[in-house]
């Protein structure tokens, strides 16, 4: 099996717009990624690290507790299982 | 579109393992529906709560960017996390909400840091500002130009792979973090041990990637064809006669000292070198 090449990877990490081209080539990674452990593996880590530098940036101590608590995801859950079919 | 029944959800979720998962040619669009039915209303919901996040059209690029990020994340990060299919609609569930959930914290927090690079770079009267930092290469000179200049000459140092890119990544990481409102030996440790912590379990051509995804983003690291075929062809090179250079993890090239003293150590050489160039006028 030919694994996915670094500029594959590098593509279908930084494609930013819903295209036909672009959702070929995620057809193309995550097909490939179910069957090969050793893609699978080098995209997690390039997307957990980026995620991770991601987090590095911006104004430190910016809050954001009135917008977010993550009781509130709990309870849109709640709601949902709650709801009668 | 209104939310889902949970009946419908777990058809919907059936309906996207199929689709996503074809072998014929993956589809999406089950995918979208579930995001369109539960995260839009969450988004543009939070999004009302916030201020900053009031302006025109903040809920459509947050929820547009959630949702490549679900294309681009559904198998390696939850479907097959783990090897084989995680057949899981609730899980699956918390799991979406969660990603909508960062972006907007990640929205929020970048719009507060709007400017945050030109606000690094420049003083209130809008002049460049050093990077304070002992052996600092950019010191004297105007900064971006010089950050500019330096990646370019850098990228063509013949020095190992892994010594140039811990230069290029501590200078991400140092621009990208605030540390640099702390005294300069203080800035040293904390970038040092952040790059150690960042890399050391990233392959090198793990590492490659993740500069040339942050160049897309950083007008002045850019890596011309030349340079990286140049790159790509020395990372499929073997490495001590074994696993091709790409396949080798950062940290085995951390020398007995560990992993802070060793980085301090390269990018001190790499800024020698750097001050040699600027000295001989070639930067
Ligand atoms: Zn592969």
């Amino acid at each position: 099996m030919e694994h996915l090449s670094l500029d594959k990877i590098i593509r279908f990490i930084s494609f930013d717009e819903i295209n036909d081209e672009n959702l070929r080539l995620a057809s193309e990674v995550n097909l490939h990624m179910i069957e090969c452990s050793r893609c699978r593996n080098k995209v997690l880590s390039i997307q957990n690290t980026l995620e991770h530098l991601l987090s590095y940036s911006g104004v430190k101590g910016v809050d954001v507790s009135n917008i977010i608590i993550d009781e509130d995801i709990r309870s849109e859950l709640d709601n949902f299982y709650g709801k009668k079919d | 579109m209104g939310k889902m029944t949970r009946d419908e959800y777990c058809r919907e979720f059936a309906l996207m393992v199929q689709e996503v998962t074809c072998r014929s040619g993956a589809k999406y669009d089950a995918l979208c529906r579930i995001a369109e039915s539960f995260l839009k209303p969450y988004i543009y919901s939070r999004c009302l709560k916030y201020p900053s996040l009031r302006f025109a059209n903040a809920g459509d690029d947050i929820y547009h960017d959630v949702l490549i990020c679900l294309i681009k994340s559904c198998i390696d990060k939850f479907l097959y996390r783990n090897g084989t299919l995680n057949y899981d609609p609730d899980g699956f569930l918390r799991w979406i909400y969660t990603v909508a959930r960062n972006a907007v914290v990640d929205a929020a927090r970048a719009f507060a840091s709007k400017g945050f690079f030109e606000r690094e770079m420049v003083n209130e009267d809008g002049e460049p500002i050093d990077i304070p930092s002992n052996d600092n290469p950019f010191a004297s000179v105007e900064i971006n130009e010089t950050l500019h200049e330096c990646f370019r000459a850098v990228l063509t140092f013949d020095s190992s792979l892994h010594i140039i890119f811990t230069w290029i990544v501590r200078a991400i990481l140092l621009i990208r973090c605030d540390v640099t409102s702390d005294a300069g030996e203080v800035v040293e440790n904390k970038v040092n041990a952040l790059v150690v912590n960042t890399f050391s379990d990233l392959t090198m051509s793990e590492i490659y990637a993740i500069i040339c995804l942050e160049a897309k983003k950083i007008p002045w690291l850019n890596i011309s064809e030349a340079e990286n075929s140049r790159i790509l062809g020395l990372l499929e090179e073997p490495y001590r006669g074994e696993r091709p250079l790409g396949d080798v993890k950062y940290s085995e090239f951390f020398m007995k000292k560990g992993g802070k003293a060793t980085v301090s150590d390269w990018v001190n050489r790499v800024n020698m070198r750097i001050i040699k160039a600027v000295n001989a006028g070639s930067i």
